[in-house]
């Protein structure tokens, strides 16, 4: 059954939406992450011109991670005190890396920089990621502990003033420590005109120490605002949320979402940190190729991530 | 001046009013008059039938006005990796442009398939077309050489989505009346569009006719169309609304579902 998207002007299959969306909930409820990642390449393939795919995309984001917040928080997976210390610090981030872009594209070559330096970004993660899980799955006969061993990062901020204990994550943390991050993930976020998930997760699980499950939920919980803020800006800017879209989207990605968090909770930390990372390499490896294959035509729609 | 300007009007009144009598004389009927855009628009079947002149052959342009916006994005090689090195918008050009014919367009002169837009080049959209560059300095109208790449590559888009095409045999003429049927693609524009008949036998165009049709919104299509170009904040709001009930809605129904089966399983395992 094809119904017309108003904002995107073109006729599609209410169900292929809804299984994509369903797809990306899924990986939203298990690792954390928006989703943006994959979805608006999926509606972009379908014809969906770029822009309205990239805004319609940030709208049901707001949907999966509020259902997928739920979800975990009824398994007390979600550190809200946490989580609202990080936001705080994204959000400031968010502003102060839209203005860098300005700076640094005024000095010429920044998409060059940004995407090299952004293909690097997700090998480190990906390869760091999955060889710790490995490792850890590895040993797991003698060493139990799901939660990585103490980084000099980690120390580092352990040392900072105004430390709290977070009962949820069971860690004691300094607030300047977590503001800090929260800024990077924003300026990060804002640089590479992404949700800040695939940067979130690793940041707390590796330079917090919150345990894997914890952190995805505190991850999730953080993207609604994030997904707020850039749903918002594109409808008074842009104009090309399609609400039509985005709601048949997500109500295939809240229900994804629930099911990706049921299926989280049984999943060892280890396994969902591997998962996570193949997926992080094989999004590097495509942009890899991407970046040195040469496309089929030179000029095309432009728009998108 | 005044001279000028009385010509130029007296000409525009004769030419408008042969059109109209061509228009009467052919018969011409374009069906139907008003293309509605719903939830459940799927594309739209176009009717074009008319009485032919002395035996002359049928050429048919189908145009939407001249607003269509385009971004397209060019890469090139910066080092090792391929970049997008020049982002551009196309203007000044229709969104749907179809040609129909009842005789090949290899019956025409190069000049007349120039002069009507009636050619399998689609060339009168590289003459109106302006390309704008985006640059940190502000947008640069590039020049027509430069344009050439940009304007073919929207034009491959457009019939890529069915918007532009050439069908030479689409028209069919019997007795003196010619009648073709046009399959209007679900991404049309949604405005007035043209279509325009010539009549053309040896190499000379004996009569031309004109006809319009509307493509309009409508429902829920056309109201949410309005509010996210008129009242973007107020969309933005509503859509952020919408995501956080339904999100709410379906976490919610799920956690029902669970404690029902659970409050099942209990009831079990007590007796």
């Amino acid at each position: 059954m094809d119904i017309f998207f108003p904002i995107a002007r073109m006729p599609i299959s209410i169900f292929a939406i809804l299984g994509m969306g369903g797809l990306v909930g899924l990986l939203s409820g298990l690792f954390g992450v928006g989703g943006g990642f994959l979805l608006t390449p999926l509606l972009m393939w379908m014809g969906i011109p770029p822009a309205v795919a990239v805004a319609s995309d940030t709208n049901q984001i707001v949907a999966a991670s509020v259902s997928g917040t739920i979800a975990h928080s009824r398994n007390k997976n979600v550190d809200f005190k946490l989580g609202f210390i990080i936001l705080v610090g994204s959000l400031v981030g968010g502003s102060f890396g839209t203005a860098l872009v300005k700076v640094l594209r005024s000095l010429g070559n920044f998409d060059f920089v940004l995407k090299s330096t952004y293909v690097v970004m997700l090998l480190f993660v990906g390869a760091f990621m999955f060889l710790e899980s490995i490792n850890t799955l590895r040993k797991k006969g003698q060493n139990n502990s799901a939660v990585p061993k103490e980084s000099k990062a980690m120390r580092f901020m352990n040392k900072l003033p105004i430390k709290i204990h977070f009962e949820v994550s069971g860690i004691d943390c300094s607030v300047i420590s977590l503001f800090l991050l929260g800024l990077l993930i924003g300026i990060l976020a804002a640089l590479m005109g992404v949700g800040g998930g695939f940067i979130m997760l690793p940041v707390m699980i590796y330079l917090l120490g919150i345990p894997t499950i914890k952190a995805v939920g505190t991850s999730v919980f953080v993207i609604i605002f994030t997904a707020i803020n850039v749903t918002l800006a594109q409808s008074t800017l842009n104009h090309t949320v399609d609400v039509v879209l985005a709601i048949v989207l997500l109500i295939g990605s809240s229900i994804g979402a629930q099911f990706g968090a049921r299926i989280g909770k049984r999943l060892p930390a280890e396994q969902l940190r591997v998962i996570f990372s193949v997926i992080v390499l094989a999004v590097m490896l495509k942009m890899f190729f991407d970046l040195v294959l040469q496309p089929s035509s030179l000029i095309s729609l432009g728009g998108g991530h | 001046m005044k001279r000028l300007t009385s010509i130029v009007l007296g000409l525009i009144l004769i030419l408008s009013f042969t059109s109209q009598v061509m228009a009467d004389e052919t018969q011409l009927t374009v069906s139907p008059e008003k293309v509605e855009v719903g939830l459940r628009f799927q594309g739209a079947t176009l009717n074009i039938s008319g009485i032919v002149p002395d035996d002359a052959g049928v050429y048919i342009k189908v145009l939407s006005p001249n607003d269509a916006i385009l971004d397209l994005s060019k890469k090139g090689k910066v080092s090792l990796f391929w970049m997008n090195v020049e982002n551009t918008s196309v203007t000044k050009v229709p969104k749907l442009y179809q040609i129909l014919s009842s005789r090949p367009l290899a019956d025409l002169t190069e000049d007349q398939k120039k002069a009507l837009g009636i050619d399998q080049d689609f060339s009168t959209v590289y003459q109106t077309a302006e390309v704008t560059k985006h640059s940190d300095s502000g947008p640069v109208r590039l020049e027509t050489s430069e344009a050439k790449d940009f304007v073919s590559s929207m034009i491959s888009i457009f019939k890529k989505g069915g918007l532009y095409s050439l069908n030479e045999s689409a028209v069919k003429v019997q007795n003196d009346r010619f009648e073709t049927s046009l399959e209007l693609p679900a991404n049309i524009p949604q405005e007035e569009c043209v279509v325009t008949v010539y009549f053309i036998k040896d190499e000379k165009i004996i009569g031309t006719s004109r006809k319009t049709f509307n493509v309009e919104t409508v429902g829920i299509v056309k109201w949410l169309n309005n509010m996210a170009i008129y009242e973007g904040p107020f969309y933005g709001f509503m859509s952020v609304m919408i995501a956080l009930i339904v999100g709410s809605v379906i976490a919610f129904l799920f956690i029902f579902f669970d404690n029902r089966k659970k409050a099942r399983l209990h009831a079990r395992t007590c007796t």
